[in-house]
């Protein structure tokens, strides 16, 4: 996965359950358009992300909103997990307390 | 007063949703509503120019895919009508040759008497593609197609071999 793809992941984990919008994730992630809405089409495809239109008064263009799936929040918490700094070595190191260890 | 530049940029982005496949429409039409919250023009520009590269990346493979389909759709139908357009050629011309070289034919000059070769195998095609258009196109574009094909024959003919004498 890449590193922007992993960048959006984060982002939309720190409010699992909020929709965002396009621009407002740019602006978070520093992702541009040309970037953000390909990874975004590729988790919509995959059943990673739901979209919808948000309801609006007259007059307005609906805006589009995007929330990560069951799955997608799944996905996203093992690649972000998988890629923070030092991960793999603290897994290889405190596997054994993780792994059954009730604190 | 929008500016040139965000200008620009809207009709670069609405003209490549206004383009795209029905699968990447929403998306597009996404693009274009968040376009609107972009403040800065320059910034508009390169939104406007990152969405449509993704959208046409995107919007491509399907037009392209839809494309492809439809003309191995079409395939039989055009070799059909290829197909048919050979027959009356041949009719038409065994015809032809037939009553000029016949006795009871008056002699004419060569030039009308290529044109009495060619013309009516012409006008049966385009007889049938008008006819044919709107209900069995392929058929019609492979008429069409070797119509085509024997009016540049007929032309590059008279023209090699000029003005003859009588027949």
């Amino acid at each position: 996965m890449s590193r922007q793809t992993i960048q959006l992941l984060e982002a939309f984990l720190e409010a699992p359950t909020e929709w965002r919008y396009g621009y407002d994730i740019s602006r978070d992630t520093g992702l541009k358009s040309g970037t953000l809405y390909p990874i975004l089409m590729r988790l919509a495809g995959h059943k990673l992300l739901q979209t919808c239109w948000e309801n609006t008064e007259a007059g307005r263009p609906p805006r589009h909103m995007y929330r990560l799936t069951l799955s997608g929040l799944r996905l996203a918490r093992e690649q972000v997990r998988a890629h923070v700094p030092g991960s793999s070595r603290r897994t290889a190191l405190g596997g054994a307390r993780m792994s059954g260890a009730k604190s | 007063m929008k500016s040139p530049v965000r200008r620009l940029a809207y009709a670069i982005l609405n003209t490549v949703v206004r383009h795209s496949s029905a699968e990447s429409r929403p998306w597009g039409t996404a693009m274009l509503q968040e376009f609107a919250l972009v403040k800065d023009d320059w910034d508009a520009l390169f939104w406007a120019l990152g969405s449509s590269m993704a959208l046409c990346r995107h919007s491509l493979p399907i037009q392209l895919q839809a494309t492809f389909k439809s003309v191995v759709r079409s395939t039989p139908g055009i070799l059909a009508g290829v197909a048919a357009a050979v027959v009356v050629l041949a009719v038409c011309v065994t015809g032809s040759v037939t009553m000029l070289n016949s006795s009871w034919f008056p002699s004419l000059p060569q030039q009308l008497a290529r044109l009495l070769v060619f013309g009516p195998p012409e006008i049966f095609y385009l007889a049938g593609v008008v006819t044919l258009w709107r209900s069995r196109k392929p058929l019609a574009v492979g008429i069409l197609l070797t119509g085509i094909a024997v009016m540049s024959h007929a032309i590059v003919h008279f023209a090699t071999h000029g003005t003859g004498g009588h027949n």
